[in-house]
């Protein structure tokens, strides 16, 4: 089956590509033409006024499968995944059991062939049960299907064991992700520590837990010349230490979440347990130096860090509730809320969501739009609304605190390999 | 909040409420007094009105000082603790406000670990009850108000009912201290100084962006020496994770503890406040809080005068009720 996508204003940074007006034709799971004014196709959408770029790549979300199917499945976070533009998303081995067998690799590749959502690339867990002992089999679990190591949501507390790591990573040609943290600093933290935590009277994690941790890995990235890969930094401290490992052309590469360009620990205030992430949102000075790294490129990537949540665990005192927000569905409006507000160019924008994060995983087939390459796409309305709220959202949690907002531009269509995933009502 | 009747009203912290709304309360606190020093008689205007008791945390002197205030103005008081309750097997907060709501006894008391806890039960009251309101008798470490409006009782009885540009001094773990939040919001909004002393980790210098009469003083010679009153708070390790935030406790003592000596620094009618619990010999010593210059047992006097009132506009009743 082929279909066109017509008078698309196709534009792919990573490729250079900025042109109105075009046709794209798809046959099969590949791209045939870029350029393909009046050649035949079985299906054609009209595109008009609308943009298409490669299919966005998510560096984090959490699947909770296996382990945690009450909060979310492959099967709904793909749906969540699809509508939100993502074609590919790198799933954390924060499930249960961990992904540090091969058995649970093909397990989370076999759910994710069922739904056909969205392609989910496995991040192994980079110690055995993540707990920080020993290295997992990386070699085993490399030619199973993971693109990358981490401990996900825990730092390597072992700076042994980090070195070991990142040695092994880099002979199989893949990065470690660190969670960067100094834990003793950020015991017993609930929320930033700054003028904020302090009217809360709430315990508070310093900025210097996080760069604290940067420092050590950054160190030890150098000392191994492996590619080290930094999950959402939170702290203007942070990137600046990676803008200067960057000078210093270390292997590093970092990313960021939506929330963390978006708001500040203000969106606490009322003890809103919805804004309690981890690592915390930090003061408006941290958010300005996420956006100005996003723009100088010490930030590759923007991550959903998708991250279901209960009730039960959400509605709750907000030093016992769980940390997280969902994101897949919201990531693109509120990237692109940013271009709106001056903060961040188009280019840039899509970039991180594409070419960016497909980088860092040294996979340049993806986040990319070439002529006979796999056929992954998002076309966006930037005019159309995205309305956060329960009936668009596809998780099987809402917890977000941006249910209740709306954003200009959204995913209208997502095609992954091929196959179309997500259709919106108002595309002809 | 979407509340329905609007003669009754949550206490959930002082930040939010009005000057002349304390000053309310504290003029019919006075009345009380005067009453229970038998100059006047008053009705029993809690009569009908239950008041349910949570205590999440141990607590003897506040708990015992809500259920006499409550017993005085003739309501029924039930109490409930955490242990053998169905918090043991772990009922949510949320979910135990609703079931006290839903029940509608009137009031609930609540003190609880958490920062914020008081909102959270009373969102979860106001959702199934109209008539309930929530009194806080402390949530972790942000607000103790019935403990700020008894200590502006007592410090309106020693310093004259205007605290105007008087300078009040709060010494010790003001971090962890609900006591000393709800105190400085207070006396900010009587248009109070406060000197806020202690260990820089137990001080953090943000204290200051949380009311514009707030001052930080390094070390206890400045704050005794300009304070008309000083509140001594003890070192609440039980708030802390990791290891104690200074060398040991006669170290502390020795930096920040009010002894005999210091005390004698005070200005001529300056005197001393503690809510308790006292560690004796660490943030003060044995005789300053026994001496002529503790104010302690009035304060604890006071403590079921305030609560009489805070009852009262709880319930709307008093000059809280409808037409009064």
């Amino acid at each position: 089956m082929n279909i066109r996508i017509d008078s698309v204003r196709l534009f792919d940074p990573g490729r250079g590509i900025d042109a109105p007006g075009r046709s794209v034709l798809i046959e099969g799971d590949r791209i045939r033409s870029l350029d393909a004014a009046g050649q035949k196709a079985e299906r054609c959408i009209e595109g008009r006024g609308l943009w298409l770029v490669p299919g966005l790549v998510d560096l984090r979300a959490h699947l909770g499968e296996p382990g945690f199917t009450k909060s979310e499945t492959i099967e709904t976070a793909g749906q969540a995944a699809a509508l939100g533009g993502f074609t590919t998303v790198v799933a954390m081995p924060t499930t249960e059991p961990t992904i540090d067998r091969v058995e649970v690799v093909e397990l989370v590749a076999s759910r994710a062939r069922t739904s056909q959502a969205v392609r989910v690339l496995p991040a192994g867990a980079l110690s055995v049960g993540r707990e920080g002992k020993r290295l997992s089999e990386m070699s085993k679990l490399r030619s199973a299907g993971c693109v990358a190591f981490t401990e996900a949501d825990r730092p390597v507390r072992d700076s042994q064991l980090l070195r070991y790591a990142l040695e092994t990573a880099g002979e199989i040609g893949v990065p470690i992700i660190s969670h960067a943290d100094d834990e003793t600093l950020s015991l017993g933290g609930v929320m930033h520590e700054g003028l904020v935590s302090t009217r809360l009277a709430l315990a508070g994690i310093p900025s210097a837990a996080e760069a604290v941790g940067v420092a050590r890995d950054l160190a030890l990235a150098e000392l191994t010349g492996a590619r080290l890969h930094f999950a959402r930094l939170s702290s203007a401290l942070s990137v600046d230490l990676v803008r200067q490992a960057r000078r210093r052309e270390v292997r590093v590469t970092a990313e960021v979440s939506p929330l963390h360009l978006l708001l500040n620990d203000t969106a606490l205030l009322g003890y809103d347990t919805r804004a309690k992430l981890h690592p915390p949102l930090r003061a408006e000075s941290d958010r300005q130096a996420l956006l100005a790294g996003l723009r100088d490129g010490t930030i590759d990537a923007v991550v959903s860090d998708h991250l279901a949540r209960s009730t039960l665990e959400k509605n709750t005192e907000l030093d016992r509730a769980a940390a997280g927000s969902i994101g897949l569905e919201t990531t693109l409006s509120v990237v692109l809320g940013l271009v709106w507000g001056g903060e961040l160019t188009l280019e840039r924008a899509i970039s991180v969501l594409t070419r960016g994060p497909a980088d860092v995983l040294g996979m340049d087939e993806l986040g990319r739009l070439v002529e006979g390459g796999v056929a992954d796409m998002t076309l966006i309305d930037p005019e159309l609304p995205l309305s956060v709220n329960p009936a668009e959202l596809r998780s099987k949690s809402q917890n977000t605190p941006l249910l209740g907002r709306a954003f200009r531009g959204r995913s209208v269509l997502t095609i992954a390999a091929g196959r179309t995933t997500y259709r919106h009502e108002s595309l002809a | 909040m979407g509340l329905s009747d609007s003669t009754r009203h949550h206490l959930l912290g002082i930040e939010s409420l009005e000057a002349s709304e304390i000053l309310r309360i504290l003029r019919r606190a006075r009345e009380f007094r005067e009453v229970q020093r038998g100059t006047a008689t008053f009705a029993r205007s809690l009569e009908g009105v239950s008041l349910v008791t949570m205590f999440y945390e141990n607590s003897t002197r506040t708990r015992v000082s809500f259920e006499l205030a409550a017993q005085k103005l003739g309501a029924q008081v039930v109490s409930v603790s955490a242990a053998g309750s169905s918090v043991a097997k772990g009922e949510s907060l949320w979910d135990t406000g609703r079931t006290f709501g839903a029940m509608d006894p009137g009031i609930v008391v609540m003190r609880h670990p958490s920062s914020g806890a008081a909102l959270l039960l009373a969102r979860a009251v106001e959702s199934v009850s109209v008539a309930t309101r929530v009194v806080n008798a402390g949530d972790g470490a942000h607000e103790h108000p019935t403990q700020a409006l008894l200590d502006a009782l007592t410090l309106t009885d020693r310093l004259g009912l205007d605290l105007e540009g008087r300078t009040i001094a709060i010494v010790g773990d003001i971090a962890h201290s609900r006591v000393a939040r709800s105190n400085l919001f207070l006396l900010g909004k009587l248009g109070a100084k406060v000197l806020l002393s202690g260990p820089r980790v137990l001080v953090p210098k943000a204290l200051e962006s949380l009311a514009p009469n707030v001052e930080i003083v390094r070390g206890i010679d400045q704050a005794i020496e300009r304070a008309d009153a000083l509140m001594m708070l003890r070192v609440q390790f039980e708030r802390m994770a990791g290891p104690p935030p200074f060398p040991s406790l006669s170290d502390y003592a020795r930096e920040f503890g009010l002894s005999v000596e210091r005390a004698s620094r005070l200005k001529p009618d300056a005197f001393v406040m503690h809510p308790g619990p006292m560690n004796r010999g660490i943030e003060i010593e044995p005789e300053v809080a026994d001496g002529p210059v503790s104010v302690v047992a009035h304060q604890v006097r006071n403590g079921i005068a305030a609560r009489m009132a805070v009852l009262e506009r709880a319930a709307g009743a008093g000059p809280w009720a409808e037409g009064a």
